[in-house]
């Protein structure tokens, strides 16, 4: 019958993959999987100890180095007292 | 020794990728944490050796394979000393299974020797060039090429040997 279209046309089924084509080395079974398995490390919750961490390391570096605003010496500021409010 | 702003923005959002990095090479464990908090700190302490504009995420990925390969280094001597044999089963714990089917593909990747592991993930999961993956595991473009290929037939033959495997391929 018709012979005008071919459904078996590699041109088509390929490329069309919204902006991610499997690596060709990789191919696709092997990179779809490792996909997936990235995006659930990836999507998972970050541990609140590595926010704390970039919070510390800027404070280090208030109490250490020299801005102009910072107040004097390094006991100027100690960081123990952000919560010694609370006296019941 | 004042990150700048670029840095310190590009570390609280490479945290996830990181730690994704960190849980493909050694499995989701305390050693992957560990790994991402040494890459963090490292990373603040040496920001001035980063140039603005270049690759942030190239940047901090090298330092924590660097960090992964130090400590890999470090436990083999360890373990050496009392038994070699233990060496290589520290280095490819698999991590726990979650899922079957993702379950099933973590165990093959943990099989893996760790320089075809790190490339495929780089390339694969984290979709670095093959350039900037050859810039980051410090060898030639080549070589990436012929881990990454290794790694899939590995793996194709890991994925295809297991019966539980639904293959949804499409």
């Amino acid at each position: 019958m018709s012979d005008t279209e071919d459904p078996d046309d590699p041109g088509k089924r390929q490329g069309s993959e919204a902006g991610s084509a499997a690596d060709p080395i990789i191919g696709q079974a092997v990179g779809s999987r490792l996909k997936s398995l990235f995006d659930e490390f990836t999507n998972e919750d970050v541990p609140d100890r590595f926010l704390d961490l970039i919070g510390q390391l800027e404070q280090n570096e208030k109490a250490g180095g020299e801005s102009d605003d910072a107040p004097s010496g390094p006991d100027g500021a100690s960081p123990a007292s952000q919560s010694d409010k609370g006296h019941s | 020794m004042t990150p700048s702003d670029e840095v310190r923005k590009g570390l609280v959002t490479a945290i996830p990728h990181l730690r994704a990095f960190a849980m493909s090479l050694c499995g989701r464990s305390a050693l992957a944490d560990d790994l991402v908090q040494e890459t963090l700190t490292k990373a603040w302490a040496k920001a001035d050796s980063y140039q603005d504009g270049t690759n942030l995420m190239a940047w901090l990925f090298t330092i924590l394979r660097n960090e992964f390969y130090s400590h890999i280094r470090k436990r083999k001597r360890e373990v050496e000393d009392v038994d070699g044999a233990e060496a290589a089963q520290l280095v490819s714990a698999p991590a726990q299974m979650a899922s079957l089917e993702l379950g099933d593909f973590r165990a093959a990747l943990a099989t893996l020797p760790e320089d075809q592991r790190e490339a495929i993930i780089l390339v694969g999961a984290s979709g670095f060039s093959y350039e900037e993956a050859a810039d980051i595991m410090g060898c030639a473009v080549g070589t990436v090429k012929s881990r990454l290929s290794r790694a899939r037939t590995r793996l194709t033959e890991l994925m295809e040997g297991t019966p539980l495997s639904g293959d949804g391929r499409a």
